[in-house]
């Protein structure tokens, strides 16, 4: 059955639980949600009960700045899903946050990514999802 | 001293489109007979039991043992993917070491079609659903291309190498009746491939097929006389740095350390080889894991061993070839390397096949493989 985009192929949608209900929440709102540990400071990503670190469950959740850099990045062609051949090419990317953590994510305009490049948070996908954009100089 | 020995390896055919009247429980069924039936033993006589299947649900492994009537006082379920067959192995031996099964079936397979895979990609685990799919990031692919790139930069290597282990896997391909690609394939033709996601392109990624693989260990006091593949060690890894590395190094790294400490193999001893080969770089990660090849001497070796053929490293094609069946991935090899010690590998036989060692990696958490594992296998009769 077509879904809402058209395609004959339904995408994935976004599945959440408990945990990660206000993190997507906020992803959808243009909003990127990280945690901290309140007794030894590790930032994290993504929402865990706990901290990875010192197993602390002293850990609050805060907007990160959406900035970093790329680490790396590939461009796809033949996406592992059906549902996203009409969206490639695309780029996705590790980027790493001025807070610390790396997170893999969209990044735009597609093709056109180079590794160290500096991104900042963008609007979300149409399906409430973080993308990220490259910031050019001047 | 060795407490266990396999002394049977099985693998179905491998079909990359199977028929309607195909099943999971089917292809499983058929690798353990086929593999009980080569040990000279009885079903009856078989009394442990251990399997790794995605797409076994809603069923576990006591379904199975149900199904086929094993009846056993042992019996796991893995869930491991690619480092499965090693985990299995593990358990298997310390269960007849401590007495608590004599003669132990493993078997590792899937029905893999299109549904079952692409069911796989989305919903592998938690972090995919919910952090990788909607990206959208489906499938391993993209997450291996951005690893091909961060080796190709640290290890000096160039795209060229990946294709040369590619081209060698498909030429043992040809020496190997089971595998579903045997036609030779050149350099030209894995660079005039479609890319996937870059640098990765057609031939870097595993061809997905139906199947199933399984061995049979028992007490290697039972098999005395009998040609077979005595089990050195078993050594794992897992969640070695949780996913904060660049996924260069992994958990074969550790594995190995404990593996050459605890048998007193070096790698140099090593003269047959099944890597676990999602990927041509995660064969690179792993012949440097394993120390058979330093880091900076990668390319060379490539060119002048591997390409060659001269070392006997994936002799069955590797998954690469001769595709991968679901979670038979890690027992792919397993299977390959316990042939070539009991000298059962026809064209494909390596003249020296005294020592074995198989690798398991897999279990892609959110960036790259969390699990790893090492077995050292020596042929005795
Ligand atoms: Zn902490």
């Amino acid at each position: 059955m077509p879904d809402a985009s058209g395609s004959s192929v339904p995408r994935p949608g976004l599945v959440t639980t408990p945990l990660t209900q206000a993190y997507w929440q906020a992803a959808s709102e243009g909003r990127l949600l990280l945690q901290r540990c309140l007794d030894c400071g590790q930032a994290q990503h993504y929402p865990r009960s706990l901290c990875a670190k010192c197993w602390s469950r002293q850990v609050e959740s805060f907007d990160g700045s959406g900035r970093g850099r790329i680490v790396t990045f590939t461009d796809i062609t033949m996406p592992g899903h059906p549902a996203w051949l009409e969206e490639a090419p695309y780029t996705i990317a590790i980027i790493e946050l001025e807070e610390g953590p790396r997170l893999l994510a969209r990044v735009d305009p597609p093709t056109a990514v180079t590794v160290g490049d500096l991104v900042r948070l963008a609007n979300p996908d149409r399906d409430g999802i973080h993308r990220f954009e490259v910031i050019r100089e001047g | 001293m060795a407490a266990a020995s396999i002394i049977a390896a099985s693998e179905t055919s491998y079909t990359r489109h199977p028929s309607p009247s195909e099943t999971t429980h089917r292809v499983l069924a058929r690798a353990v007979r086929d593999a009980i039936t080569q040990s000279g033993l009885d079903h009856r006589q078989i009394d442990g039991f251990g399997v790794c299947s995605f797409t076994l649900e809603p069923d576990h492994a006591i379904d199975l043992a149900w199904r086929m009537g094993l009846k056993v006082r042992w019996l796991m379920q893995d869930t491991n993917g690619g480092a499965s067959a090693g985990n299995l192995l593990q358990h298997a031996v310390h269960a007849i070491e401590a007495g608590a099964a004599s003669a132990i079936v493993l078997v590792a397979g899937d029905r893999m079609d299109a549904a079952a895979f692409e069911k796989l990609v989305t919903r592998y685990n938690r972090a995919t659903e919910e952090h990788l799919s909607p990206l959208p990031l489906t499938g391993p692919n993209a997450l291996f291309a951005m690893l091909t790139t961060r080796q190709m930069e640290e290890r000096g290597l160039e795209p060229a190498d990946y294709g040369r282990i590619a081209v060698a896997q498909r030429s043992w391909a040809g020496l190997n009746p089971g595998a579903v690609y045997r036609q030779p394939l050149s350099l030209e033709e894995y660079f005039a491939a479609p890319m996937v996601a870059d640098p990765l392109r057609r031939y870097d990624c595993v061809p997905s097929v139906t199947g199933a693989n399984a061995v049979v260990v028992v007490a290697d006091d039972r098999a005395t006389g009998m040609p077979r593949a005595r089990v050195l060690g078993v050594t794992s890894s897992f969640n070695r740095d949780d996913q904060g590395g660049n996924g260069l190094v992994t958990g074969v790294a550790e594995s190995a350390d404990a593996a050459w400490q605890s048998t007193g193999v070096a790698p140099s001893d090593i003269d047959v080889l099944s890597v676990y080969d999602d990927y041509p770089a995660m064969v690179v990660a792993q012949l440097n894991d394993l120390g058979v090849v330093h880091a900076s001497d990668t390319s060379r070796f490539i060119r002048e061993r591997v390409a060659t053929r001269d070392y006997a490293l994936n002799t069955s094609g590797g998954q690469l070839s001769a595709g991968q069946a679901g979670s038979a991935g890690g027992m792919h090899g397993l299977v390959e390397v316990v042939r070539q010690l009991r000298r059962e590998a026809g064209d494909r036989q390596a003249a020296k096949a005294r020592i074995g060692a198989v690798t398991g990696y897999g279990m892609v958490l959110y960036r790259y493989g969390s699990c790893g594992n090492v077995t050292v296998l020596e042929a005795a009769a």
